[in-house]
């Protein structure tokens, strides 16, 4: 039999296109495909079949949202106030104004887009701080969105200028931090990431110094008229590079995927007075539409995803959060005008940040995980797992130093527009100790089959005032 | 108009065969045993159709599925034309409603497409390093999954309401010795 040419040319568009995506002509795709998503609603009898055996549990679901919710917010209160700064000499005369992040910009990972809780006072050049820990300075006020944009550290362009500092608090050197170095690329795990070190004011570095804290002193006002405010907040260890002379800091924040909340710093006299109302949670926005799954499953067994009878139509955007009640179940994958899909907990390569509450450390704050990485669900308990790269790892405590995992209680964290942080995710055993850079592998424990059950599900609408923003590719 | 209606049937007929298959995989299958119901079909149709009415037959079903999966669309019309591609010449000259080389090449069929559509998905988007690909481990279980439901029910789901004016009641051979 002969193939036509036409045929085979065909064949070959279709496969750059499966391989190498291109966003017009899979928009083109999606509105060819538009009446097939039609044709799909038809199947909806086989959706409810999943969902008659356990029709009693939406109103068990829907009750407990409201559990859920209160445990949520207390949490992501205790989670601002873990990213205040506490030592009295770096609160001291300075305005604290906490801030949400929101995502990154478009122009690159390196800036940040923040919602602060209270834009008075805050211009152009103040710091970002989480905790004692420089990280960047205001680069835009937009107080029309009510954001502000916070260049990082660890941007081309950025510098900052520095002190080593000795255990005893007296000062090595003198040098100017700004810009990433890396190393090489490990068998597994991301690259390890460095904040460059240029200009040094003695070249002549003994064995000791490294290890010893670098922290922020700028001496020139008229390149940072702020600089006395960030003043003695840290930005990481003093480290050796690849060579003599090449030095680095490593930093003490995940810079990549560990920032979600932060503190800008402005002139002012105390903490206390000028700390604003923190925000409304994300769950009580009136950002949130209903939608209906018409589907059960998806056809390809690796794949966990839902078909959604909301679209653009309805403000939905990729990425967006999909809840039922006050738990997490996914995020939009793709979005045409009247439809969506949404990719569930155990979808492969679904990305999301989270904070973890710790069972029995009640008077630890939660801590960021940093990003989870969907791996599909475990084949024998049908558990999502998640890759987490445990960047700061979590440590054994005095008392329980024998136990190889810790029982913690995950929600989301801020840091992706779409996805805003304290939803509920699950519980989930953490393994103690460091990885040495591969992760570990975690499980949500009660999430077996959030959707079963479900007659609604509620998708997080693009919030008007952001509209537009969109991350870095 | 006429010449649209069985295309309109399959892609009702297969669009409810995907969602069955959906409901089917989404946890209630024990170690990935998924058949893909849209290669059963469209073997069976292949083994007494022309190979232009074959290609036309597996676009109609890769967009049914695309209408309920999270699957890049253009990776599946790739993979279902592939297999019509391969299997038109092959029901040319074998009787493809042979139950064993149907059942052979339903498991090819089905087994590839379950390990293409990962590959493509993770060369469209890479998972983050270090994070290995999955469904990697389920072209087996599709493969027997398939092969099994291809012997059971290959004649039964081109038999379905609609269907009739796609596939023609005599194979190749019955053809050809009328023919001569």
């Amino acid at each position: 039999m002969r193939v036509r040419p036409l045929v085979l040319l065909a064949l070959l568009c279709l496969g750059l296109l499966a391989l190498r995506p291109d966003a017009r002509l899979e928009g083109a795709l999606e509105r060819v495909l538009g009446p097939s998503r039609y044709l799909a609603q038809v199947t909806w009898p086989i959706a409810r079949l999943g969902r008659v055996e356990l029709r009693a549990s939406e109103a068990a679901v829907v009750a407990s949202a409201t559990g859920s919710r209160a445990a949520s917010a207390a949490l992501l209160e205790r989670w601002y106030a873990a990213a205040l700064p506490r030592a009295p000499d770096l609160v001291e005369g300075r305005r604290l104004v906490p801030g949400e992040v929101l995502g990154r910009s478009a122009g690159g990972r390196d800036q940040l887009l923040v919602r602060p809780w209270s834009l008075e006072g805050l211009s152009v050049g103040l710091p970002a701080v989480v905790r004692e820990a420089y990280i960047g300075r205001i680069a835009e006020v937009d107080t029309v969105r009510g954001i502000v944009r916070v260049d990082l550290v660890t941007g081309r362009e950025s510098h900052v200028g520095a002190r080593v500092l000795a255990l005893d608090g007296a000062e090595l050197a003198r040098l100017v931090v700004g810009g990433v170095a890396t190393g090489g690329r490990p068998a597994r795990g991301e690259p390890v990431t460095w904040l460059a070190a240029h200009h040094p004011s003695r070249t002549d570095v003994d064995d000791a110094w490294f290890g010893a804290r670098v922290v922020v002193d700028e001496l020139l006002p008229e390149l940072d008229p702020f600089g006395k405010l960030a003043a003695g907040y840290g930005l990481g260890a003093f480290a050796r590079g690849a060579s003599d002379g090449d030095w680095r800091v490593e930093p003490i924040v995940d810079f990549l995927h560990g920032l979600s909340s932060l503190v800008l710093l402005a002139p002012g006299t105390t903490r206390a007075p000028a700390l604003p109302d923190a925000p409304p949670h994300p769950l009580e926005e009136p950002l949130w539409v209903a939608a209906r799954g018409f589907t059960a499953g998806d056809p390809s067994p690796w794949r966990a995803s839902v078909k959604l009878d909301r679209g653009l139509d309805s403000g939905l955007r990729v990425g967006a959060a999909v809840v039922r009640g006050a738990r997490l179940v996914g995020r939009l994958g793709a979005v045409s005008a009247s439809g969506s899909t949404v990719r569930l907990l155990a979808d492969p390569g679904l990305e999301l940040s989270a904070l973890a509450e710790l069972e029995g450390r009640p008077t630890e704050p939660p801590r960021l995980l940093g990003r989870l990485v969907a791996l599909g669900s475990d084949p024998q308990s049908g558990r999502p797992r998640f890759l987490w790269r445990d960047v700061l790892a979590i440590e054994h405590t005095q008392a329980a130093t024998d136990s190889a995992s810790v029982r913690a209680r995950l929600t989301t964290a801020a840091g992706d527009l779409g996805l805003p942080a304290g939803l509920y995710l699950g519980v989930a055993m953490l393994p103690l100790g460091s990885s040495g850079g591969a992760g570990h592998v975690i499980e949500l424990e009660d999430a077996e089959d959030a959707l079963r059950g479900a007659e609604r599900l509620f998708v997080r609408q693009v919030d008007p005032r952001l509209a537009g923003l969109e991350g870095p590719p | 108009m006429r010449r649209f209606v069985p295309y309109l049937c399959l892609a009702l007929w297969s669009t409810w065969l995907f969602a069955l298959q959906g409901w089917w995989a989404a946890g209630r299958a024990p170690g990935g045993l998924v058949p893909d119901l849209g290669v059963v079909l469209l073997l069976g149709i292949a083994a007494r159709t022309d190979g232009a009415r074959a290609r036309r037959v597996a676009l109609v079903i890769a967009l049914s599925r695309a209408a309920l999966s999270a699957d890049n669309p253009a990776a599946l019309v790739l993979a279902y034309l592939a297999v019509a591609l391969i299997a038109a010449p092959i029901a040319a000259t074998l009787d493809l409603d042979r139950p064993w080389l149907r059942a052979l090449l339903a498991a090819l069929g089905g087994g590839a497409i379950a390990l293409w559509l990962p590959f493509a998905a993770d060369l469209r988007a890479p998972l983050p390093a270090g994070v290995e690909p999955s469904g990697g481990s389920l072209g087996w279980p599709v493969a027997l999954a398939t092969a099994v439901v291809a012997l059971a029910l290959s004649k039964a789901l081109r038999a379905l309401p609609g269907l009739g004016p796609l596939w023609r009641e005599e194979g190749s051979w019955e053809l050809a010795a009328r023919g001569r």
